[in-house]
């Protein structure tokens, strides 16, 4: 059931990380949701994710807090895709040093083809 | 020997005694004469007018000596000799002198014997000659016994005094030379003369040697031996005071000595000597010669000077009024020396403050170093000038001032002009700053607006962001989710009927967000364009409160939203308008409590007029520092927004004021935020119109 990877959903909102989530489940991908930052933080740290879908504007703990704690913790760290509503995407992906970007609305072929990209080459789905 | 005295002998002896007596006067007269050419021939006077008087008593005393034949022990013969040699010690004859008068008086009274006895007592001259040789000596003999003890003593006694002369002429800080008159020879040069003349002082033996002593005169020539002041006193008894000489020094260098002499005496007033002490001035020269200098330079300043010099007295009389200052005034010097400047230039009664100036000069010794002041020339006219002032002092005590003064009157005259210009250009110069202040103004005002408008371009850019944030997120879900219920479809994979459903409540969800964001952009928009409308009806705040807060509480799961209100409350409201601040006042409340928890909704009744609506949450509230900004448009209150536009307090706010009623927050002590608003019953009452 796990062999599609592990993608950790990180959004404060609820909608999105609904829809992600049962995008990437209807794949095979096992998904871990956090609605911010330190949540994600744990949950990187406890079950390490394959990739990495983070949102930037976030209560608590944003994107930008979350993506320079999680450069500094120990242990292998995954691609992180930015996905934001902002207009400067991409300027934000390369501030964090984000693998890539995801600029809202995405489509759901958006989705799935960048998880598609980093879904580990050792395991094969099934 | 006398017992050999014969008879005829004796008859010789007689006759040459009466020889003697008698011719007494011619023997002293002619003694006398040779004294004084042969013995004395350089002085004048040592009392041989005396001996004229005393001689005939000597040669009558040798007389009886030789009558009586040679008996040596017979008293009265020594006594004319001891008087005789009395005398001349008295005169300050030596014995040696002394006992050479006695030989030529011998001689004398040989040559009379010879002249008047003749051949006849040439058989007895053997004896003659021995009587009075005899009698001589013994006189000669009796006088230098008697007389020679004294005199040396007496010459010991000289000689001490000498010696403490000596001694003292060494230590005299002057320069002493003592010579012996009429040779002029140096006796005494004392060590301070040598040390003047840097040299040892030759020991010159005639004072026509003295050309040896390298002096000048003022005009130049060299002081000849005769010129010395020594020599001057010694010759002529002159009494020299003070002469300055100008020397030529043993080392070469040039000096100045000051040098008195007097002519030395004897107790009869003879000139025996003479005595120069002289000084070394050459410093003194040399300082006086820089003070004349200095004096010199001063005057010819005070006289050539272009500006006007004045010096005062301590009681303000002119003592110093240059060339200057007469073409200044008018008046010569002449004419104001020892007057007082304050009667007859600056009169005091119509100019009191020079006086008083000058006063305090006198009194405390200070001045203002530069004054002006207007002086009366002696034609009447006043002219302005102006001084520069010292006080002039002398051993510390205030001797008077000087002052150099120059003629302002014409600077003045342009002064005054360019004062009035300068009044003028200052009155256009404070308009132009005036008028400048205003450009100023206007520029700063400008800045202020381009700042304004600046932050009002952020804030509109802060806006768009939020507001494409706000809009494609909803759009996100809404797309994601209607693609993938059409990719299920697609694919058969749709089977749970509950996940259909989810999908469906998802995209109406957003839709709705979609659709609120939508009319507060619109809202904005009036309210930007005046053109918010109330429609008023008869509402059920109560009524309305409850269904708003039932919608939300459905939209979340983790806050447990309650209500405390009495069981109905009529107003006259816009229903939409109230349920869009019911809205976004829990909307609020909702996202600024990220974690969860309660949030109560309270309505009541403060007075019979006013509903009163409350939102409580706990949640992270707002930084005091934002609290002010709160009701402002596009205010959110972290850069972590919880969502929304940021304009649902502003939007708020307006549809509070346009009921006539109030919003504000309060911040309780235990977190999170409460808002209140408060509305007029019915519109008008307690609140402002439209």
């Amino acid at each position: 059931m796990t062999a599609a990877g592990r993608v950790l959903v990180v959004d404060d909102d609820e909608s999105i990380v609904d829809f992600v989530r049962e995008a990437l489940e209807d794949e095979g991908y096992e998904v871990l949701t956090a609605t911010e930052g330190a949540e994600a933080l744990n949950l990187a740290v406890a079950r390490p994710p394959d990739l990495i879908l983070l949102d930037m504007r976030m209560p608590i703990v944003d994107g930008w807090e979350f993506a320079d704690a999680y450069a500094r913790a120990p242990g292998p760290h995954a691609p992180v895709i930015v996905m934001t509503a902002a207009r400067d995407a991409a300027s934000i992906a390369t501030e964090i040093h984000a693998a890539g970007y995801l600029a809202k609305p995405f489509t759901l072929d958006d989705l799935l083809s960048l998880a598609e990209q980093y879904r580990p080459q050792a395991a094969p789905s099934s | 020997m006398s017992s050999l005295v014969t008879g005829q002998q004796q008859a010789v002896l007689e006759r040459a005694a009466g020889v003697l007596e008698a011719s007494a006067g011619d023997i002293v007269a002619s003694w006398v004469r040779r004294l004084q050419a042969e013995l004395y021939p350089q002085r004048r006077d040592l009392g041989l007018a005396e001996l004229r008087n005393d001689g005939p008593r000597l040669v009558c005393g040798v007389a009886e000596a030789v009558r009586s034949g040679p008996r040596q022990e017979d008293a009265r013969w020594p006594e004319p000799a001891r008087a005789h040699a009395r005398l001349r010690l008295a005169q300050r004859v030596d014995l040696d002198h002394l006992t050479r008068e006695f030989q030529m008086l011998r001689e004398e009274m040989w040559r009379a014997l010879a002249q008047r006895l003749g051949d006849a007592a040439a058989a007895d001259v053997f004896s003659l000659a021995e009587t009075m040789d005899a009698a001589l000596d013994v006189m000669a003999a009796v006088s230098v016994s008697t007389f020679g003890a004294e005199t040396q003593q007496m010459e010991r006694r000289l000689e001490a005094a000498r010696a403490h002369l000596e001694a003292v002429l060494q230590q005299m800080p002057s320069g002493v030379i003592i010579a012996q008159a009429p040779s002029g020879r140096v006796q005494l040069c004392n060590e301070q003369a040598g040390r003047i003349w840097r040299q040892p002082m030759p020991a010159l033996a005639s004072s026509d040697e003295y050309g040896v002593w390298e002096g000048y005169h003022a005009d130049g020539r060299r002081y000849r031996a005769e010129e010395w002041p020594l020599s001057r006193s010694m010759r002529s008894g002159e009494a020299v005071s003070r002469e300055e000489i100008r020397i030529r020094r043993g080392d070469g260098t040039w000096g100045w000595i000051e040098a008195s002499a007097v002519p030395l005496r004897d107790g009869r007033g003879h000139i025996t000597g003479a005595a120069m002490v002289f000084s070394d001035v050459s410093e003194r020269r040399q300082s006086e010669r820089a003070l004349r200098q200095a004096k010199e330079y001063a005057e010819r300043l005070i006289e050539d000077a272009n500006v006007m010099i004045v010096g005062l007295d301590t009681n303000g009389r002119i003592r110093v009024f240059n060339p200057a200052a007469e073409e200044l005034t008018g008046y010569s010097r002449a004419e104001v020396e020892g007057r007082s400047w304050f009667d007859l230039i600056v009169p005091r009664e119509r100019f009191p403050e020079a006086w008083e100036v000058f006063s305090r000069a006198v009194s405390e010794g200070t001045i203002p170093r530069t004054f002006d002041n207007p002086i009366l020339t002696k034609g009447g006219e006043q002219r302005y000038v102006l001084f520069r002032n010292s006080v002039m002092r002398a051993d510390g005590r205030v001797t008077g001032t000087i002052s150099f003064g120059i003629d302002i009157t014409a600077q003045r005259r342009v002064s005054a002009e360019r004062e009035r210009l300068l009044t003028e250009l200052r009155e256009v110069n404070e308009r132009l700053v005036m008028a400048t202040g205003h450009e100023q103004e206007l520029a700063a005002e400008a800045e202020r607006r381009a700042a304004d408008a600046e932050a009002a371009l952020r804030l509109r850019e802060e806006f768009l962001n939020v507001a494409a944030h706000e809009l494609k997120t909803p759009l996100t879900s809404l797309k994601g989710y209607a693609e993938l219920t059409m990719q299920r479809v697609e694919q058969g994979r749709l089977q749970d009927p509950e996940q259909l459903h989810h999908a469906l409540q998802t995209i109406d969800r957003q839709v709705s967000r979609l659709a609120s964001l939508v009319a507060q952009l619109l809202d904005i928009s009036r309210i930007e364009a005046g053109g918010l409308r109330l429609e008023l009806q008869r509402t059920d705040l109560v009524a309305l409160a409850r269904g708003t807060l039932e919608r939300m509480q459905a939209a979340t799961s983790r806050h447990a939203l309650s209500l405390r209100a009495p069981p109905s409350l009529e107003a006259t409201v816009d229903p939409l308008r109230v349920e869009e601040v019911l809205y976004n006042l829990l909307d609020n409340a909702i996202r600024y409590s990220p974690k969860g928890g309660p949030v109560e909704l309270e309505l009541s009744l403060p007075d019979p007029g006013t509903v009163r609506i409350a939102v409580r949450d706990h949640g992270i509230g707002v930084p005091p520092a934002q609290r002010q900004r709160l009701f402002g448009r596009f205010f959110q209150a972290s850069r972590r927004p919880a969502g929304g536009l940021g304009l649902g307090l502003y939007i708020s706010r307006r549809i509070v004021e346009l009921h006539g009623g109030r919003i504000w927050a309060e911040f309780p002590e235990d977190g999170g935020s409460l808002f209140v608003v408060t509305l007029p019953l019915r519109r008008g009452e307690g609140g402002e119109g439209s």
